[in-house]
C-alpha cells in the first residue's frame, strides 16, 4: 500500500552538550548517565529535563536503536534533589503537583512513551522517584545487592510518579503498603522475584549493552509496538487490547521489514530490517 | 486554485470518492488560519461530486495546534467580524458525506474546534486535546464551548475550558470525543480502513444517516425521531437500498451507485 508521504526519518543529531547527564552513541547503543554522584544521582529540575531531552534526541536519531539508562556512581537515582528551591517546603507550603506535572511525570512518560526500548542499568540504590526512574526501564538489568527503597513517609509525603501503581501490579497490595509505609528495602534480587528485574548482574552497564546488542538486530517497527501493546495490556481491558493487537498487526503486516523477516525465514538467513 | 498550506490527493490507495487533506504547515503547526480553513473547505467544494468521504490529518506531531497567535494578536473585533471564518464554518458544517479527523500529537484551540467539527475523530495514542484559549485572556470561537459542552457535560466543559488544561487521547476516548485511539503510526493506515468501509456503502445512506445524527444536535427527541422516521421512508426511494438488501439476499456484494 502507498501512503502519502514518507516522514523524513534521518533527522540529523548534533552534538549535544549537558552539565549533569552524559550521552554518547555506541554501535545503535545510545548511553545515558546521570552524573550527579555527589548527590546520589539526586535530580534537580534541570538535569529531569535534560535526560528528557537526551531520551527524545535518542528517540528521533535513525542511528539509535536502544536506549541504556544508568547512573555514575554508587547510587543509580535518589529521587528528587531536596536542595532544589521548587520543593523546599522548610518555611513554607510548596505546590509539589507542579513539580511532578512539568518535570516528574514528563520524565516518566519520556521512557514509557520512546519507540525504543529503554534498557535501566541499575549501578546502585533507587530511592523516592528514583524507584519510578528505574522501573520507567522497559527491561532491567542491576546489580544483585542494589537497594530500592520509599523514603516518601518518612517526609511526611506519599508515593508518586507511577510507583504506587507499578508495585501494586507486580507485588499486590499489601506487599506494597508495608514497603511505602516502613521504607523498608528491598534489593534487586528480592525484586527478580516479583517479575520487576529481568537481569542480575555485578557488571549491569555491560550486560544491558549486550542486551542492548540483541535487541538492535530486530525489526524496530515491531519492538515498539510489542512495548506499547505490553503497556496497554496492564492497563486496560482484554477488549481493548486485542483490537489494539489487530490494529497493530494490520500495520505490521504491511511493513516491508515483515516481508524480508517471511523471506528470510524460508532462504534460512538472518533478516535485515529496515524499519519500514 | 493553487493550495498553499494543505495538501490533497483524490482517490487515495486507488479507492475512488476517498479524499484526503493533509494540513501542511509544519512551521507553524498547522495553525488554522482563515486562508488554511478556505482552502480546506475549496477543495472539498470542487471535488464535492466525486467525494464519498474526507479525511483530514496533519502530522505526526500535529493535527493543528490552534490560531496563529502573533496574528491573532495583531486584530481587532471588527477584523474578526468581517472575517470570512463564520462562513466557511457554516460551509463546512453542510457538507453531505462523512468527514473525518486522524489526530495525532497536538490538537488545541481551534485545531480541536475543527476535530470536533468533523463528523469522527480518531486519535492516535499520542494525541493531545485541550481549548487553552483562556490563557491568552480570550475564548474559544469556532465551537469550543458548544460542541465540547455537548460530548462532555456541563462540568467537564467548564474544567478544560477555564483551567486551559489538555486532555490525552484515552480521556477523549473516554469523554466519546473520539471513536477509537489506535497505536501511532498506525494512523495512515486506520484512515484508510476507516475511509474505505464507509466509501463501500451507499453515499445515499450516509448522507441520511449524517444528517439524522447532526438532527439530534439540534432537536428534541421527539422533533429527532420524526426526522429519522422520514429520513428512514426516503432511503427506500433509492435504488442503493434496493441494492443493498437484495445483494444480502443473494449473499453477494452490494454495488452502490449513489442513486
Amino acid at each position: 500500500m502507498h501512503l502519502l508521504k514518507k516522514e523524513n526519518q534521518n533527522i540529523k543529531v548534533t552534538n549535544m552538550s549537558f552539565e549533569y547527564i552524559k550521552y554518547d552513541v555506541n554501535d545503535g547503543v545510545a548511553k545515558i548517565t546521570i552524573n550527579r554522584p555527589e548527590v546520589y544521582g539526586a535530580l534537580n529540575r534541570d538535569s529531569k529535563l535534560e535526560i528528557i531531552k537526551a531520551v527524545k534526541n535518542a528517540g528521533k536519531d535513525e542511528q539509535v536503536k536502544v536506549i541504556v539508562l544508568t547512573s555514575e556512581g554508587k547510587a543509580f537515582c535518589s529521587g528528587q534533589d531536596l536542595n532544589d528551591r521548587t520543593v523546599d517546603g522548610s518555611s513554607g507550603p510548596v505546590d509539589l503537583g507542579h513539580t511532578l506535572e512539568t518535570e516528574w511525570n514528563p520524565l516518566v512518560d519520556s521512557l514509557r512513551s520512546s519507540e525504543k526500548i529503554v534498557i535501566g542499568a541499575v549501578n546502585g540504590v533507587c530511592a523516592g522517584a528514583g524507584l519510578s526512574v528505574a522501573l520507567s526501564c522497559d527491561l532491567i538489568v542491576s546489580k544483585p545487592d542494589a537497594k530500592f527503597v520509599s523514603g516518601f513517609s518518612q517526609l511526611g509525603l506519599a508515593p508518586d510518579a507511577g510507583s504506587s501503581y507499578t508495585f501494586v501490579k507486580a507485588m499486590g497490595r499489601q506487599k506494597t503498603l508495608e514497603f511505602f509505609l516502613f521504607n523498608m528495602p528491598l534489593t534487586a534480587t528480592e525484586l527478580e522475584k516479583y517479575g520487576l528485574i529481568n537481569k542480575l548482574s555485578d557488571n549491569p552497564v555491560e550486560d544491558a549493552i549486550e542486551m542492548a546488542k540483541t535487541i538492535s538486530n530486530m525489526a524496530p517497527l515491531s519492538l515498539s509496538m510489542i512495548k506499547k501493546n505490553l503497556q496497554a495490556a496492564s492497563e486496560e481491558s482484554f477488549n481493548e487490547v486485542i483490537k489494539k493487537e489487530t490494529v497493530t498487526q494490520r500495520f505490521l503486516g504491511n511493513s516491508s521489514d515483515y516481508q524480508e523477516g517471511l523471506r528470510a525465514f524460508f532462504d534460512k538467513r538472518k533478516p535485515e530490517f529496515q524499519g519500514k | 486554485m493553487s493550495l498553499k498550506n494543505i495538501l490533497t490527493t483524490n482517490n487515495w490507495n486507488d479507492i475512488p470518492g476517498l479524499f484526503l487533506i493533509e494540513l501542511n504547515r509544519p512551521k507553524v503547526m498547522n495553525a488554522l488560519n482563515t486562508e488554511t480553513l478556505a482552502e480546506i473547505i475549496q477543495s472539498i467544494d470542487e471535488n464535492k461530486n466525486a467525494i464519498k468521504c474526507v479525511l483530514i490529518k496533519g502530522n505526526k506531531k500535529t493535527f493543528s495546534a490552534g490560531a496563529d497567535i502573533k496574528q491573532l494578536a495583531q486584530s481587532n473585533s471588527i477584523d474578526h467580524l468581517n472575517d470570512e471564518r463564520e462562513l466557511l464554518w457554516k460551509k463546512f458544517r453542510l457538507f453531505p458525506f462523512p468527514i473525518i479527523a486522524g489526530v495525532s500529537g497536538y490538537c488545541l484551540g481551534g485545531g480541536h474546534e475543527l476535530a470536533m467539527a468533523c463528523d469522527m475523530t480518531i486519535a492516535c495514542e499520542n494525541a493531545v486535546f485541550g481549548q487553552p484559549e483562556v490563557k491568552l485572556g480570550i475564548m474559544p470561537g469556532a465551537g469550543g464551548t458548544q460542541r465540547l459542552t455537548k460530548a462532555l457535560g456541563k462540568s467537564k466543559a467548564m474544567y478544560y475550558t477555564l483551567t486551559g488544561k489538555n486532555f490525552n487521547a484515552r480521556e477523549a476516548y473516554e469523554f466519546g470525543l473520539v471513536a477509537q485511539v489506535i497505536p501511532t503510526q498506525t494512523l495512515d493506515q486506520e484512515l484508510y480502513q476507516l475511509g474505505k468501509t464507509i466509501c463501500s456503502h451507499s453515499p445515499t445512506a450516509n448522507r441520511l444517516i449524517k444528517e439524522s445524527v447532526n438532527k439530534s444536535f439540534e432537536s428534541s427527541l421527539g422533533d429527532g425521531l420524526d426526522f429519522e422516521r422520514r429520513q428512514f421512508y426516503l432511503t427506500f426511494a433509492s435504488q442503493d437500498a434496493k441494492e443493498g438488501m437484495n445483494a444480502f439476499i443473494e449473499k453477494r456484494k452490494p454495488e452502490y451507485k449513489g442513486n
